[in-house]
């Protein structure tokens, strides 16, 4: 047999028979096809391109009439640049002109950064368009319609969710199309769902992201500072599942996990996420949001960081209330399937851009398969969202890694002075404590003692404190003290203050402070006790008298149970914490008034039979979104009796105010936290020269009486 | 069946012929070796990269550049000393433009200027939100497989030490197609801003060679001698800063000090925690780019006013296994491995580093990501150089097959390196001899041991030897005494200062008295594995 070595040219006739046989065999297989069939996914390269044309120019079928119409905006030239906003690539904004139905004003326009052709219109503050302060437009195609189906699946399981509308873009002189509008997720946005202490923020779970580790709330230091302190949690080595969850709303959580797992397991927790945190229950609150297309671009997520809210994943009651919801929904699928189908009609025939009705809703409805029947049917969807989790870069030590040894960390110079103390004194120190029997101890040099041990001070124990010396301790504090038999911390002079007691813990920790009488504290402004990073603190039947100190007692962090004893010539600040406080004296002075008060920061607080007496300036001080019930209070004689700022909520019952220059000062100087607010139950006003005081952003109502739940303690806080 | 043979034609031979000669001149020239490694890279490149078409679209995140033809002509004058004068530019991302300032980086090591794809910075006046740094590098890699220096950080930012943003991407400048760059986040005074742990600048202390000059490479001084060595990179107030960073330097110049004072000392100077990872970091990467004299960052936080430092330019598997357990790469490191809790605190934080990263498989699986990643935009790059044999000079255009050998090897080596160092930590023979109330302990190994026992509350254990009382610690049930073990400097003349040293385990022989007995239960571990001792 003989080869030729000559190249044969490939003719025309070849080359045509060639096109007639594959588009002839194309063509039968796409008119022989079913409408489902033929929008699903086809072998041999052939895909959605090829669909369409087939769809273009051979499908003779009636095509829908389009019954409806979409909104029209139209959007004028930039007053910088005067450019058409198709043609402006800058980041900036730009002033325009934006006309809707019954809307016209100018706005300030600009491109979206996470997605390619989308644009954020943001309108000035009172103008509002349909009530939104900003929106995004998005080029639709018929895929936006998955958008719409799951924010109507956010929607039905009580997530927050920005709406989605269709409008028609009308810019540079020309029709640019049917486009996605979504409003902002900000603050204003919060507001409008009633979450009148909500906070916007942003987050990533992406570990190769190697910015934004922590999320910051624009504009609120306090509350990035809660926040931070939250989401730091999994920094530690084991952090406990139950204080991870309490920092979040758990059911939202499921809900929007479940979002997220229809939306597809390879966008799930992809790109910059949009959450809310909610000061006043200190609690976070996912939003669903559509994910933004230049987010995707560093494809599926293999891993996460480690953050509280991926940490808790695995966790049990997550799990459960997350196959609740599937259930929930699975329920409801019919009833979902029917709205979705309605949602179909109308939309899709506006998402085809000139292509073929029928092949279009046929690929709306294979989403909607994929949501509804496939997706939602999966048992093992929690499982499918699970990725190995990655350390946070540079967290390690930001809080909570393991203590080194103690040696390393304690300044030498306390270590001597501990050792001559226990020769000098009764002091003594074992494995795990450090421990004051009652005599007397003279500490005339700052003193820190060993992290870890617990400090203890028995009842008789005496501390004379030298001039602007300060004490530490690095793990809880037990004073045992009583009545009859106080600890006492003085001054070693009379007239010279000391600094005062600092309790540092880590977290976990429980003191107890019991019959404690101390004075003379709190030079340069510091708290004569301060306790911080404590689990839960309980102090009981403690006279606290801060002639030097501004703030007598600050606890920063965790619970508080307060009972008995006496504040006088200072302030009790409490600082994002949840505090008991009973039967309490607040004394501005023993004779003419001097400043005392209780400030709560950030805090929730049940205050019961509290007395504030005397107290020149402001007896009861509530800052930053705190909460409190006041029951049984007398306020007698101070300047002000109660004043709330930024967004707190006070509600007094059951109390007797008198003789007080101003009762009630109610006002709001953030915008982002609200209206402060007073609710006001059963109470007795007598001899106060003015009742009350609020601004535009402050309400006080009138309640009728409060609920035995609330009354009897088993509810915290109305 | 015959066929018909073609003669060649003599301009086959004389082509044949003239690459011979090229070759034996070469050969000559330059060595054997090093012409046929610059030989193969190149025949490679054009026979099996050039012949490649593009089939995939790429996964990593384009880069669009754009800067004035006329300013690029102007840096390529005089490479390296013409590369450093900024001028205009715009990055492109999502289709948003945004402004920066464009210059070529690198002047000392050739890869970065040499061939077609060369490394620059980029500074922005108001970054965008997808890159918030003021200033970033996209540099050309220096390895063939492309993932060493993104694995060496991420490595380091998995261990909980700080690292600059890293990742690579597709640079397309004025429209052509550069290739894979490392994008490099330069750390400046927003460093810990961008990454949400302050509101505003910090400080951020530069410990590098000084900037080129008058056609020079900058100066090389020693970081640690003094404060002004460290290259300021913020806009936050320095007064505190610098004053502390003064008393760092004095105290790690000042060899009079006690070991405990300088412990103290250090500790409210340094987050020493951070630089426990560090520490371990390194020892993990098996890094030695890292010294006295550059690639060094610091941060300090305002909060706790304590320096801070940050992992940067960690090439995995830059040294050669087999480096000694206690290196000193510079002075605070010299000091830091002095102290017995840090050392293992290092060590313990390397050893559970290994345990996940490669007794669990992640690093591989993370490198197998990260190639999975590249391997598109890696086919596609015509522009792959780097240098190909040991001298700097020979930077050359490599191929495919370059990188996937390079992968291969890199792999394999991390984990024999492991391997070794993971022996190395594990190794634990104690010999035990109990007598009366003493127990004595030998070993020859590296480990220190823990002695735990079950608490008794009704008895309190003593322990004493080698004529101190040994802390008793409690922790989760069990007292415990940690036996840390010494060590000795390995040169003649220890100095903080000297390069190429490193501390020597010496052999443990301790004598355990417990006071009023041994207690029931006593237990031995290696005190970083926790593991029973052989």
């Amino acid at each position: 047999m003989k080869r030729s070595n000559e190249r044969r040219p490939i003719g025309f006739k070849s080359w045509l028979l060639a096109l007639v046989v594959v588009g002839g065999l194309l063509v039968a297989a796409f008119q022989f096809t079913d409408t489902w069939r033929l929008a699903g996914g086809w072998p041999l390269g052939i895909g959605a391109n090829e669909v369409d044309a087939y769809a273009l120019l051979m499908d003779r079928s009636s095509e829908d009439t389009i019954h409806h119409r979409v909104e029209t905006i139209h959007i004028g030239l930039g007053g910088r640049s005067g450019n058409c906003m198709m043609e402006d690539s800058g980041r900036g904004w730009d002033v325009r002109w934006l006309e809707a139905s019954g809307y016209g004003d100018s706005v300030r326009v600009r491109p979206m950064r996470s997605e390619p052709g989308g644009y954020v219109v943001r309108m000035r503050e009172g103008s509002y368009l349909r009530e939104q302060r900003s929106f995004t437009l998005r080029k639709a195609d018929v895929k936006s319609i998955q958008q719409k189906y799951l924010e109507m699946i956010a929607t039905e399981l009580g997530l927050l969710t920005p709406e989605l509308t269709l409008v028609r873009l009308v810019a540079c002189g020309a029709d640019q199309g049917v486009h996605v509008k979504e409003e902002v997720v900000d603050d204003h946005f919060l507001q409008r769902r009633g979450m009148q202490d909500g906070l916007a923020f942003t987050c990533w779970f992406d570990p190769r992201i190697g910015y934004s580790l922590t999320p910051v709330i624009a504009r609120d230091t306090a509350a990035t500072a809660s926040l931070q302190e939250w989401w730091n949690t999994t920094s530690t080595e084991a952090p406990k599942d139950a204080d991870v969850a309490k920092g979040i709303d758990l059911d939202q959580l499921a809900n929007w996990l479940l979002v997220q797992w229809l939306g597809g397991e390879e966008l799930a927790l992809t790109g910059e996420v949009a959450m809310a945190y909610r000061w006043g229950q200190r609690q976070v609150v996912p939003i669903h949001r559509p994910a933004r297309k230049g987010a995707q671009e560093l494809g599926p997520l293999s891993t996460y960081r480690s953050t509280p809210i991926t940490s808790l994943l695995g966790n049990a009651e997550l799990r459960e209330r997350f196959r609740a919801a599937q259930e929930a929904m699975v329920a409801e699928r019919g009833h979902l399937r029917e709205r979705m189908l309605a949602l179909t009609a109308v939309w899709v025939p506006l998402l085809c851009n000139g292509r073929n009705t029928e092949i279009e809703k046929a690929r709306a409805a294979r989403l909607l398969h994929t949501i509804l029947d496939v997706r939602l049917s999966d048992r093992s969807a929690m499982d499918g969202l699970m990725r190995p989790l990655e350390p946070v870069p540079g967290m390690g030590a930001a809080s909570g890694s393991p203590a080194l040894a103690n040696a390393a960390t304690t300044p030498n110079a306390s270590l001597g002075f501990l050792e001559e103390l226990q020769r000098m004194t009764k002091l003594r120190v074992t494995a795990d404590s450090v421990v004051f029997p009652r005599g007397k101890y003279r500490i005339d040099k700052d003193l820190v003692l060993p992290s870890g041990r617990s400090v203890v001070m028995l009842p008789g124990a005496r501390l004379e404190l030298g001039p602007g010396v300060r004490i530490q301790c690095r793990g809880p504090l037990e004073i045992l003290g009583t009545r009859i038999n106080p600890v006492f911390i003085r001054p070693a002079r009379d007239g010279d203050p000391f600094v005062g007691l600092d309790v540092v813990g880590d977290g976990a920790g429980v003191s107890r402070i019991n019959g404690l009488q101390m004075s003379g504290g709190g030079v340069g402004g510091a708290a004569s006790l301060s306790v911080q990073g404590m689990k839960h603190t309980t102090i009981q039947g403690c006279v606290l008298d801060g002639a030097a100190g501004e703030a007598v007692l600050h606890i920063v962090g965790g619970e508080v149970s307060m009972e008995g004893g006496t504040i006088e010539r200072g302030s009790l600040e409490l600082t994002q914490v949840q505090a008991t406080l009973k039967g309490l004296s607040i004394i501005g002075s023993t004779r003419k008034p001097g400043p005392a008060s209780i400030v709560l920061n950030g805090t929730r607080a049940r205050l019961q039979g509290i007395t504030w007496g005397r107290c020149a300036g402001v007896a009861l001080v509530l800052e930053q979104a705190s909460q409190a019930l006041i029951l049984n209070g007398r306020f007698d004689g101070n300047g002000t009796a109660l004043k709330a700022t930024d967004g707190s909520q006070v509600h007094v019952d059951g109390s007797i105010l008198t003789n007080n220059g101003l009762v009630f000062d109610l006002n709001s100087t953030g915008s982002t936290r609200g209206e402060t607010r007073l609710m006001l139950y059963t109470n007795e006003f007598m001899g106060n020269t003015k009742d009350r005081s609020t601004d535009a952003r402050s309400v006080v109502q009138e309640g009728l009486r409060l609920s035995d739940a609330v009354r009897n303690g088993s509810t915290f806080i109305p | 069946m015959s066929r018909k043979r073609e003669k060649s034609s003599p301009v086959v031979w004389m082509v044949l012929l003239a690459v011979l000669a090229v070759t034996i001149i070469f050969a000559a020239i330059l060595g054997p070796r090093r012409a046929l490694s610059i030989g193969a890279a190149s025949a490679l490149s054009t026979l099996v990269d050039d012949l490649h078409e593009p089939d995939a679209p790429h996964r990593l995140r384009v880069l669009e550049v754009e800067v004035d033809e006329a300013h690029i002509e102007a840096l390529n004058s005089d490479l390296p000393w013409s590369g450093g004068q900024q001028g205009e530019a715009a990055v492109l991302l999502n289709g948003v433009r945004y402004p920066a300032k464009f210059r070529y980086r690198g002047a000392l090591t050739p890869s970065h200027f040499l061939g077609e794809k060369r490394s620059f910075r980029l500074t922005f006046k108001d970054p965008p939100p997808q890159l918030p740094f003021k200033k970033v590098n996209v540099i050309n890699p220096k390895s063939f497989n492309m993932l060493n220096n993104h694995i060496g950080l991420w490595i380091g930012g998995f261990m909980g030490v700080r690292v600059p943003h890293h990742e690579l991407v597709q640079v397309r400048l004025n429209g052509k197609e550069l290739g894979v760059m490392e994008l490099y986040e330069q750390p400046t005074g927003d460093f810990e801003e961008v990454r949400g742990s302050a509101l505003g600048q910090v400080p951020v202390y530069k410990g590098d060679f000084g900037p080129v000059s008058d056609r020079k490479l900058g100066s090389r001084k020693l970081l640690w001698t003094d404060a002004a060595h460290w290259q300021y990179e913020s806009k936050a107030d320095s007064v505190t800063a610098n004053v502390r960073l003064k008393a760092l330097v004095g105290i790690l110049g000042d060899r009079r000090m006690s070991m405990e004072l300088r412990r103290d000392s250090l500790t409210r100077l340094l987050d020493v925690d951070q630089y426990l990872r560090y520490l371990a970091a390194i020892w993990v990467v098996n890094t030695s780019h890292i010294d006295q004299y550059h690639n060094q960052f610091l941060v300090f936080d305002p909060r706790d006013q304590r320096f801070r430092p940050i992992l940067w330019d960690a090439l995995l598997m830059y040294e050669q296994p087999g480096r000694p357990r206690y290196f000193i790469h510079d002075a605070l490191a010299y000091w830091m491995l002095q102290v017995p809790e840090w050392r293992l605190q290092r060590d313990r934080y390397a050893w559970q580093a290994l345990l996940v990263l490669h007794d669990e498989g992640r690093f591989l699986q993370r490198w197998s990501q990260e190639e999975q990643r590249l391997l598109p935009s890696l086919l596609m790059d015509k522009n792959k150089y780097a240098n190909v044999t040991l001298f700097a000079e020979d930077v050359h255009r490599y191929s495919m097959l370059h990188a996937a050998s390079s992968s291969a090897s890199m792999r394999a080596g991390v984990n024999d390196y492991w391997d070794q160092l993971q022996d190395r930590i594990a190794a634990c023979q104690v010999r035990q001899v109990r007598s009366g109330n003493e127990l004595m302990l030998t070993t020859e190994d590296e480990c220190p041991v823990i002695v735990s026992w079950p608490v008794n509350d009704t008895v309190s254990v003593a322990v004493v030897g080698e004529g101190r009382t040994f802390q008793v610690e409690r922790l989760n049930g069990t007292e415990r005494v940690v036996v840390h073990r010494t060590v000795h400097c390995s040169g003649p003349a220890p100095d903080p200062f000297l390069p190429g040293q490193h501390f020597e385990v010496d052999p443990l022989q301790v004598t355990l008295n417990f006071v009023p007995a041994i207690p029931p239960g006593l237990r031995i571990t290696n005190a970083i594995t926790d593991e029973a001792v052989q």
